[in-house]
């Protein structure tokens, strides 16, 4: 190795300079100069492949000091040290030389050893230091590394212990794409970027490094007024340098105030608060503080008693049946988990479930359902009853397990069952995930002869052609998705179209989440076959499921109700009242009937059960702060625990003090209700707790992340369904526009799918710019563009507005690039009911626009209602997935 | 190989510091030795005391200097640090005696050159 390092030796004297080199060479690849000039042209050619320089200084054509001062200068050879030789008889040369900038010097005579050592000691200096610049320095950006900035800004916090200091760090969303897409010089150009924006944005105020990948952090003095607005013109600044796509970046800060905490640690909580808001639209960032880290460490009380909380048999497994609509029997029952924990009652799924899945545990308690589930039947089988299946949940990490086929027929030959009596639900998002690896193990586990149901069908982005390859039995439809008081037809419509697709692919539907009698009825006519819900019957552990089943079997009514009439009225939505007076909740009950079903409880625990229990059919829980407790924890404990994970408004009651109402609202309650008040009053709370509380979830729901696409920042389909369920009758007429990008492929074809990108977001803009804020606008795919715009009154200012827009188009920016035009369609006079209707005349109108050529529009002209089954299933096509070959050539939504 | 030690000693080298500079290697001693003789730095100071070029002289000097010291001739290198002083300090002095003073001693070094090539 040493070998390999070379030395240029400058010397005029070919006597010194041989007798320079034969030393050298022992030890050192030697290259020798006879002048200055000489050796400016070896540096040129080998850089900092250059270990050490000897440099004489007495030469002709240029001497040594001329050459020093020439490589200090420079920063590529700046670094490589020089050491001088000097005859040992002038210290005023060998002061020059040192103030030039020379390591070293060494006196004429040669002394070979001391000459090696210093050499050596000079080049092993060297290397150190360059060391030390990698560990400092990242070497793409020139910020520094993780670990200096994190020993830096240790030090800085101590020097400065009465100055108050915010670490923010920013996360480019999805910069693995970019890089996939555009390559990585792209992507290191953009790091660069980022890195550029951040030095400007420190100064001489703080430091900044660059954390790893995309992730960056910085130090910078505390302040108190971050805003959205801040942060996105950080984001606009940084994407001016990058004109050919916008990156989406968000920011977690952190305020320091603990100095006993290591930086580290603090950049991973200001990433994991910019982490919690990765995927929404128009959030920028996220401050660290105690709601975050209460759920961080919530999450950490999850995880360590997880284990425990398994052995000592503290999950249970519910069944919830399924009923057969047509034979009114039972269908089989889903196993659902249950966790009763000894000190904190009942657990919500909705809480622990995502973080098994996360942290891997959900394969162990997938395990343990599956094997209650077979447990169970065998029992049933072994006492005669007989019952067809139980469904149990496959999660995706199960999947990948290479053991899966041989854990699962193992289990079912345990227990003596034929592998159809075990059905198996795997969402439908994780078939999106990996379809090939997921098709391959899902089929061979259909030729064992398992039953495959598809969970959550309707929540990911299956399309037509994928579907037609996944193996599968059964449809599991969530009535969730679909569940809209206002928009009931449009949603007729979109389940009509699931049962269609499920028929012609040979599918039974299973519809979940039933919950009124309402549903029923539409699920009865469209021809669903199972149906599962609160209506009929809640989870229930499965010793009372068995009663179940024996009771309905001793009716052994043929075609008789399964389902017991008093339910129906209980169809009501639920406000939850716990409190401790009896007096009370029944004044509650009375001062709410007919408008909630009235739920009383008397204690804490009894609370969890019930939310637990009803979910999100709670419009509100009344509860009083003097609650009694169980398993030792009051109202109060059980409000700071869970108030965030529960969607309704809670409203507290308690004592008339001051005390109380700030404390209540401490812990996050909607409103505070002293004692003793008036039903009348509470009636008036509870409706405007509820009115508030819904339209906030309105506005979720169209801000969800899931409903946005990112390319543009319209809705996508699935966000498209949803506001169309948000529309009212106040919003009458509408008018619905269809847009086709002509030659979208032609221009990724031509100019690359940057510049296509580039020309969807153009139009994109154009149609926010040309709509109303309360319009509604989509991108269906990668070229078509859906508008609902409300309070449409006339066709011609429909056909008008239309015309604008693909005018606005043709004249825009992009076209000047390359001519484009976009195709219209548009059908007018619209109702909430009929919307979808006119989305698919609005396409029909866009194919006959089509037909005159690209560029125009159309307004269609024919009758409402005279649409054909398969216009139908064309416009729900365009709602629920587009073809395989779009899919695959399609313009990434990054 | 005694013998050499003896020559080197007996023109006035410093034997064991000399060779430790070429690694003990005599033969690599011979190499630079000779060297000495093709270098022109002598013509060069001789010239330029002629004509009065001090630094032209002391440029000149000052290698001989180096290179005399490299190769452990220390009487050679004792007369050269004779001349060079003043030289730098561009002083009065007998320079024309100074500079035969070093030729004898560039005979002296050839007459070693020549010893320690026959030997070999």
């Amino acid at each position: 190795m040493i070998s390999q390092r070379k030395i240029l030796v400058v010397e005029d004297n070919p006597i010194n300079r041989e007798m320079l080199c034969d030393i050298l060479a022992t030890e050192y690849q030697v290259l020798p100069a006879e002048n200055g000039e000489v050796a400016l042209s070896v540096l040129k050619e080998y850089g900092e492949g250059i270990s050490l320089i000897l440099l004489d200084i007495v030469m002709p054509v240029m001497d040594g000091y001329t050459f020093l001062s020439i490589v200090k200068a420079d920063s590529a050879y700046s670094s490589i040290p020089i050491i001088v030789t000097t005859q040992g008889d002038s210290e005023a040369d060998e002061v020059e030389a040192l103030s030039k900038g020379a390591a070293d010097f060494v006196v004429k005579p040669y002394k070979p050893r001391i000459l090696l050592h210093r050499v050596a000691n000079f080049i092993n200096l060297r290397e150190t230091a360059a060391m030390v610049n990698l560990v400092q320095y990242d070497q793409l950006t020139g910020l520094y590394g993780k670990e200096f900035f994190c020993q830096k800004a240790k030090e800085i916090l101590l020097q400065h212990p009465d100055r108050r200091f915010d670490i923010f760090c920013s996360d480019v969303e999805n910069f693995k794409l970019v890089n996939d897409i555009f390559g990585l010089p792209t992507g290191n150009r953009i790091l660069c970027c980022i890195a550029d924006f951040y030095r400007e944005l420190v100064g001489d105020q703080g430091i900044c490094c660059r954390l790893s990948a995309d992730q960056f952090a910085c130090l910078l003095e505390h302040r108190e007024d971050y805003t959205d607005e801040m942060f996105r013109q950080m984001e606009e600044k940084i994407n001016a340098s990058f004109p050919e796509r916008s990156l989406m970046i968000k920011w977690g800060v952190y305020e320091i105030n603990d100095r006993e905490l290591s930086v580290d640690k603090i950049c991973d909580w200001a990433l994991l608060a910019a982490r919690g808001i990765k995927g929404q639209y128009g959030k920028y960032f996220a401050v660290y503080d105690d709601t975050l880290r209460n759920r961080l460490l919530r999450e950490q009380e999850i995880t360590d008693s997880m284990e425990t909380a398994l052995a000592e048999e503290q999950f249970e497994v519910y069944l919830q049946p399924k009923y057969d609509i047509k034979s009114n029997t039972f269908g089989g029952a889903e196993a659902l988990i249950r966790w009763r924990h000894p000190e904190w009652g009942m657990q919500s799924p909705g809480e622990f479930i995502p973080l098994f899945e996360k942290n891997g545990f959900i394969t162990k308690l997938d395990q343990f359902v599956w094997e209650k589930a077979c447990e169970v039947l065998h029992k049933w089988d072994v006492q005669g009853i007989h019952f067809a299946s139980i469904s149990v949940n496959v999660s995706r990490a199960d999947i990948y397990n290479a053991d899966l086929a041989e854990t699962l027929i193992k289990l079912v030959r345990r227990y003596d069952l034929s592998p159809e009596r075990l059905h198996l639900e795997i969402t439908e998002s994780a078939y999106t995930e990996d379809p090939k690896q997921i098709i391959d193990v899902v089929e061979k586990l259909r030729e064992l002869g398992f039953i495959i149901e598809m969970d959550d069908f309707g929540s990911g982005y299956s399309s037509l052609n994928m579907l037609g390859q996944m193996p599968i039995d059964i449809l599991k439809l969530d009535m969730k998705f679909i569940r809209s008081e206002t928009a009931k037809l449009a949603n007729q419509g979109i389940l009509r179209f699931i049962m269609s697709l499920a028929r012609w692919m040979h599918l039974r539907v299973v519809a979940e989440g039933v919950e009124t009698k309402e549903q029923l009825e539409r699920l009865k006519e469209i021809g669903c076959d199972y149906v599962q819900g609160y209506y009929f019957a809640r989870p229930m552990p499965w010793r009372e499921f068995e009663e179940l089943i024996r009771n309905a079997r001793e009716e052994e009514e043929p075609g008789g109700e399964a389902v017991d009439p008093s339910w129906e009225e209980e169809n009501l939505p639920c406000l939850l009242v716990a409190d401790e007076d009896e007096e009370y909740r029944s004044e509650v009950v009375r001062t709410f009937a007919g408008k909630y079903r009235v739920i009383g409880v008397s204690d804490c625990g009894a609370v969890q059960d019930c939310v637990i229990r009803f979910r999100d059919r709670i419009a509100a829980l009344i509860i009083s702060l003097t609650l009694p407790a169980q398993g030792g924890e009051n109202a109060q404990a059980l409000l700071y625990r869970e108030k965030m994970n529960w969607d309704f408004p809670v409203i507290v009651t308690g004592f008339k003090e001051e005390e109380q109402e700030a404390a209540a609202f401490e812990l996050g309650a909607d409103d505070f209700a002293g004692k003793p008040h008036r039903q009348s009053s509470l009636l008036r709370r509870v409706l405007r707790a509820v009115g508030s509380s819904q339209s906030r979830k309105r506005m979720e729901i169209l801000e969800d992340k899931a409903g946005r696409d990112c390319l543009t920042g319209l809705l996508n389909r699935w966000g498209f369904v949803k506001a169309l369920e948000l529309l009212d009758k106040g919003d009458e007429p509408l008018a619905a526009f269809l847009f086709d990008l002509d030659g979208l492929k032609k221009v990724n074809n031509r100019l690359g799918r940057l510049q296509g990108n580039k020309f969807i977001q153009e139009f994109a803009e154009i149609l926010k710019y040309q709509t109303r804020k309360s319009d509604i606008l989509a991108r269906f795919s990668d070229d078509d563009f859906v508008v609902i715009m409300k309070h449409m009154t006339s066709r011609e200012d429909a056909l008008k507005k239309a015309e604008v827009i693909c005018q606005a188009l043709e004249e825009g920016p992009f076209a000047k690039i390359m001519p484009v035009t976009c195709t219209g369609g548009i059908a007018v006079s619209g109702t909430v009911d009929t919307v979808l209707e006119m989305v698919m005349q609005a396409d029909l109108a866009l194919r006959q626009a089509k037909d005159r050529g690209e560029g125009g529009c159309c307004l269609w002209e024919g009758e409402t209602g005279e649409n054909r089954a398969e216009d139908m299933l064309r416009i729900q096509h365009i709602l629920y997935g587009a073809d395989l070959e779009k899919e695959e050539g399609k313009n990434a939504e990054i | 190989m005694q013998k050499f030690k003896e020559i080197f000693e007996a023109y006035g080298g410093d034997y064991q510091e000399t060779m430790g500079r070429f690694l003990g290697n005599e033969k690599m001693y011979l190499k630079f030795l000779k060297m000495l003789f093709a270098d022109e730095n002598l013509a060069k100071m001789g010239e330029a005391i002629e004509s009065g070029d001090m630094t032209k002289a002391f440029e000149a000097g000052h290698t001989i200097k180096g290179v005399s010291g490299n190769l452990g001739l220390k009487p050679l290198y004792d007369a050269v640090c004779d001349i060079v002083e003043p030289l730098r300090n561009k002083q009065e002095a007998d320079y024309a005696g100074l500079y035969q003073k070093i030729r004898e001693e560039y005979r002296r070094a050839a007459d070693l050159r020549d010893a320690l090539t026959e030997l070999s």
